[in-house]
């Protein structure tokens, strides 16, 4: 009797204080109390029930009302079994004083230590019926607080996706579109969008490719170039017309046995549109297939149930370079011109006006050798004595500079050619094992290239590289050290650097030598006996000749002293074909041998320490 | 006779009508695991449970024939086994998600890829191969009842290939893990999951455990081989005993393509060692060595050998490069997964003990790692 009289108590204590408790399965739940405490925080609330304790390997128990309190689950209790029920949503658990054997949803579980009624009040495990509605249990071991935690579910997570569901795709930035081949796989696209590639069946492939239209192209040469191609298949469509200058359009199909192939060119004003279709001509489906999908294909984009494959966002696209963990944002009209190496990008502008502008990515490892800072200084040294300081100039130094992301060491130099005007800039930063080099190539006259540099590299993003993956990366600087001496002029000696190599077409006593920039041209005449004065005025008769072809001289026959022997000298400039090169002519004797040695050197790059290497060169001529 | 036995018999069950007050007791009837809902009556120190629910809660089927007044109860092996199947679908779920990968022909293609998991805890936790749940995204879990819910990968070790996944539900049926011991070759297997296509979900397979602790390189632990058929769908989803317990998790990682009637699955051991790892340390834990060890040629082709493991560069101060390891913290260990499969059961997360030879001198070393 006693007994029930408890229970029942206990029911109606619980009943009463079950009133505005929502119940729903999503309301944030805490519990805070220590063991031996009788008053428990519960949802902010101080609420003072039985002591709770610990029984057998650690097992709290806690009154029933802690967790009908906390959950706002509601409870069921017969007498007669001493059965406790707690029903929360999707979860029922059911309990038994003194039984350690639970049930979740009808199924048994065995707990670690059974409920009791020690008292007034039924005590059940806190953790086992607490993670079952979904809260976790954590004991603190300094301040033997236990805290009952059930955060509300944040449903930010999203379901599967399927794949593309819009009728039509096309390019927004290129401007085309066609219908959404959704059976056929997607097996290319380009970064800069120029190439579009699907596959399906195996053995069918349809390709849309962009072009700018080149200065040289011409629409009948196409024309009849694509029907040239197919000269071994069986022609079965040739059209074109060119009614619209704005819209000039052709398509040929053509097969054999197998293969059913189609191209359509779309010229528009700015771009060129060349769609390819290659086709398994055993199978009628897939051909057909394929035909209608390019019938659609139209050099627009409009419409709103189209899917915009362009990765264009404000003008630019982002490049990522996944395991170089490197983001950089390159304007919309560069094409991906490389990306053969793993740790090397290179972008180039591709509008009609502007093929020259280049953007340049690469990597390497440090290996306690280089440093950003390091780099930039050997690399503006380097360049800077290479360069033909007339018409490159170079900052005063290196500086440093910092971006939205990065801290840079960069410097940046001008060439004013009459076929070049460009800026560079010569960027470096490091992170990690790593040294980044971004070269950016700006043709001029531009708008304003500092914000165009400044855009660029504000958009870039690294992240330590995993080095595990990635592995050293070395500059492939080829720098060769040392000297050889050629001999390929008979009667003397010339030391070279070994940077240069002989160029296939030399023979004995005219010999071309180049390190790739400068060649080097050697003649030696033995056909008569030669005086000093007879080179001189040949020399002089060269001049005229020079002068005459358009060239300028810069310093006349004159004679000079180099190395102990006398040479009778000339330097001049000339543009043949659009190129401009400096020449740099010695003529001299030896028992009766002519020598006549001309160094060509490209506009560019006749720099003071190329001709001083040249000089060296010509110094260390010793005859037999 | 017959009347007097009649009587009793309506008696009987007139009484079990009337009598539910005091005789229905407290006592409670399960039938693997599975409680059983109906009256249980005690009499005479003797259990009694109606022929039928005990019947359909086994599987058993029974009719009732008037004419003889006799109950004909037929019960088959076929019948437990698919009353197990039944039972266990529940805590078998499907995982399906896109690949997380960049590209444009990716976000395009947006190919799904699916595998299986388990229902360890019923407030949503999932038990499933780590490689089904890499570079995914958007990892949705679809329950038996076709229920599809967004799920979240907590925790995931490449070595184990285990990871658990969370789904926001509670209530659901968690499945009973089996005690390693109980594990033989010979016994029945039976794997769950969702084979190839998502039309098979809860596609069952039946074999028999065909070799326990087998070392296959490639993997960390050691493994359970069985005929049971493992299809890249079913990764991750369980392997069970004829109870209907887990005793593994199936991994095709471990799968050869040109191999039939082999598969592989993951011990319950090595799966109750993952999530208690997983649940204090958020990862498993595991020795960092200054070293790197080499089996013997026997370990690598599979041959029982007493030969030991031999250390390779070797940074660590205690142990010498080509000292051969004898056992680790008192186990013997002829084989790298040996080796694993000691620290598994014995790492204390802070030293090991090591017996090694070395120059035809034996000792005994501690080393922290």
């Amino acid at each position: 009797m006693k007994k029930l009289c408890a229970a029942i108590l206990v029911l109606t204590l619980v009943l009463s204080m079950f009133t505005g408790v929502a119940s729903a399965n999503d309301q944030r739940v805490e519990i805070e109390f220590y063991v031996g405490d009788e008053t428990l925080m519960i949802n902010g609330q101080p609420v003072t029930v039985a002591k709770p304790y610990v029984v057998g390997e650690g097992v709290t128990l806690v009154p029933v009302r802690v967790i009908t309190e906390a959950f706002g689950a509601e409870v069921d209790w017969v007498e007669e079994t001493q059965t406790v029920t707690l029903k929360y949503p999707d979860v029922n658990i059911v309990l038994q004083i003194g039984n350690p054997v639970a049930e979740v949803n009808g199924k048994s579980e065995t707990l670690l230590a059974a409920p009791e009624l020690p008292g007034d009040y039924t005590m059940v495990p806190l953790r086992f019926i607490s993670e079952n509605f979904g809260a976790e249990v954590s004991y603190d071991e300094a301040t033997e607080k236990i805290t009952v935690v059930k955060e509300l579910s944040t449903g930010d997570s999203s379901l599967v996706e399927g794949g593309i569901e819009e009728t039509y795709i096309g390019d927004s930035y290129y401007g085309w579109m066609m219908e959404n081949p959704k059976d056929m796989q997607m097996s290319k696209r380009e970064f800069d969008g120029t190439e579009t590639r699907f596959e399906y069946g195996e053995k069918n492939v349809i390709s849309i490719s962009v072009y700018n239209i080149s200065e040289d192209y011409n629409f009948e040469k196409s024309y009849s170039g694509w029907k040239d191609e197919f000269k071994n298949y069986t022609l079965v469509k040739a059209e074109k017309n060119t009614s619209d200058k704005n819209r000039k359009y052709m398509h040929i199909q053509a097969k054999d046995k197998t293969m059913f192939c189609e191209v359509y060119e779309y010229i528009t004003a700015d771009r060129a549109f060349v769609l390819l279709g290659i086709y398994d001509n055993t199978n009628a489906q897939d051909r057909e297939k394929g035909i209608k999908l390019l019938e659609t294909f139209d050099t627009t984009f409009t419409g709103n149930d189209i899917y915009d494959l362009s990765n264009v966002k404000d003008g630019y696209r982002k490049f990522e370079a996944e395991t170089l963990k490197l983001k950089i944002d390159i304007p919309a009209h560069f094409a991906l011109y490389s990306d053969k190496l793993e740790n090397a990008f290179e972008f180039v502008s591709y509008t009609k006006d502007d093929n020259e502008s280049e953007i340049k990515v690469e990597v390497y490892s440090k290996d306690n050798v280089y440093s950003a800072q390091s780099l930039a200084t050997k690399d503006y040294e380097y360049n800077k004595s290479n360069y033909n300081e007339a018409v490159v100039t170079f900052d005063k130094q290196v500086s440093q500079n910092s971006y939205t992301n990065i801290r840079t060491y960069e410097y940046s130099y001008t060439i004013k050619t009459k076929e070049l005007n460009t800026y560079i800039r010569d960027i470096f930063f490091e992170l990690g094992e790593y040294v980044y080099n971004v070269v950016v190539k700006v043709k001029l006259p531009h708008e304003n290239k500092e914000k165009f540099v400044r855009t660029i590299m504000n958009s870039v993003e690294i992240s330590e590289i995993n080095f595990a993956e990635v592995g050293t990366l070395i500059r492939n600087d080829d720098e060769t050290e040392g000297t050889f001496e050629m001999k390929g002029m008979s009667g003397c000696t010339i030391v070279m650097p070994n940077s240069y190599e002989e160029l296939a077409n030399s023979t004995k006593n005219d010999v071309m030598y180049t390190n790739g920039l400068v060649v080097f041209y050697g003649m030696v005449y033995d056909d008569a006996d030669y005086v000093y004065t007879h080179l001189k005025s040949a020399l002089r008769e060269y001049e005229r000749a020079v002068g005459e072809q358009g060239g300028t001289i810069i310093s006349g026959t004159a004679d000079t002293t180099i190395g102990n022997k006398k040479f009778a000298t000339m330097t001049y400039v000339k543009e043949t074909n659009g190129i401009v090169a400096y020449g740099e002519v010695y003529f001299t004797t030896h028992e009766g041998k002519a020598y006549a040695i001309e160094v060509i050197y490209p506009q560019l790059l006749y720099s003071q320490a190329a001709r001083e290497e040249v000089r060296g060169m010509i110094e260390s001529i010793t005859f037999e | 006779m017959k009347h007097i036995k009649i009587i009793a018999g309506v008696l009987l069950i007139f009484l079990l009508l009337s009598c539910t007050a005091f005789a229905v007791s407290d006592i409670r009837v399960y039938i693997n695991g599975m409680r059983l809902n109906s009256s249980v009556i005690m009499q005479d120190d003797r259990t009694y449970v109606p022929v039928r629910a005990l019947c359909e809660a086994m599987g058993a089927t029974v009719s009732w024939d008037d004419a003889s007044n006799s109950a004909f109860v037929t019960f088959t092996e076929e019948d437990a086994i698919s009353k197990i199947v039944s039972d266990i679908s529940p805590s078998v779920v499907t995982i399906i998600g896109n690949y997380d990968g960049s590209g444009a022909e990716n976000k395009y293609n947006n190919p799904t890829m699916h595998g299986s998991g388990v229902i360890y805890k019923s407030n949503g936790y999932i038990i499933t191969n780590a490689h089904v749940v890499t570079d995914i995204k958007n990892l949705t879990v679809v329950l038996s009842d076709g229920t599809s819910l967004a799920g979240k990968v907590l925790y995931s070790d490449e070595a184990a290939d285990l990871a658990v996944v969370k789904v926001d539900k509670l209530g659901l049926k968690p499945v009973t893990m089996a005690e390693e011991a109980t594990i033989l070759s010979g016994k029945t297997a039976i794997a769950v999951g969702t084979p190839i296509s998502l039309s098979m979900r809860n596609s069952v397979t039946k074999g028999i455990v065909s070799g326990c602790d087998v070392a296959l390189s490639g993997s960390h632990y050691k493994l359970i081989q069985t005929d049971a058929a493992i299809n890249p769908g079913n990764s991750g989803g369980p392997l069970l005993n004829s109870k209907g317990e887990l005793i593994g998790i199936n991994s095709s990682k471990y799968v050869s393509e040109s191999i039939d009637n082999m598969g592989f699955a993951i011990p319950v051991d090595t799966v109750k060692f993952a999530i208690a790892q997983f649940e204090k340390n958020g990862r498993i834990v595991r020795p960092s060595l200054k070293f790197t060890l080499e089996e013997s040629w026997e370990a690598k082709i599979g041959l029982p050998t007493s030969k030991g493991i031999t250390v390779k560069n070797s940074s660590e101060p205690n142990i010498a490069s080509g000292a051969v390891i004898n056992s680790v913290n008192s186990i013997p260990v002829h084989s790298i997964a040996d080796w694993n499969e000691a620290v598994k059961d014995t790492y204390n997360g802070a030293s090991l003990n090591v017996n090694f030879t070395y120059g035809g001198v034996t000792a005994d070393v501690v080393i922290t790692g």
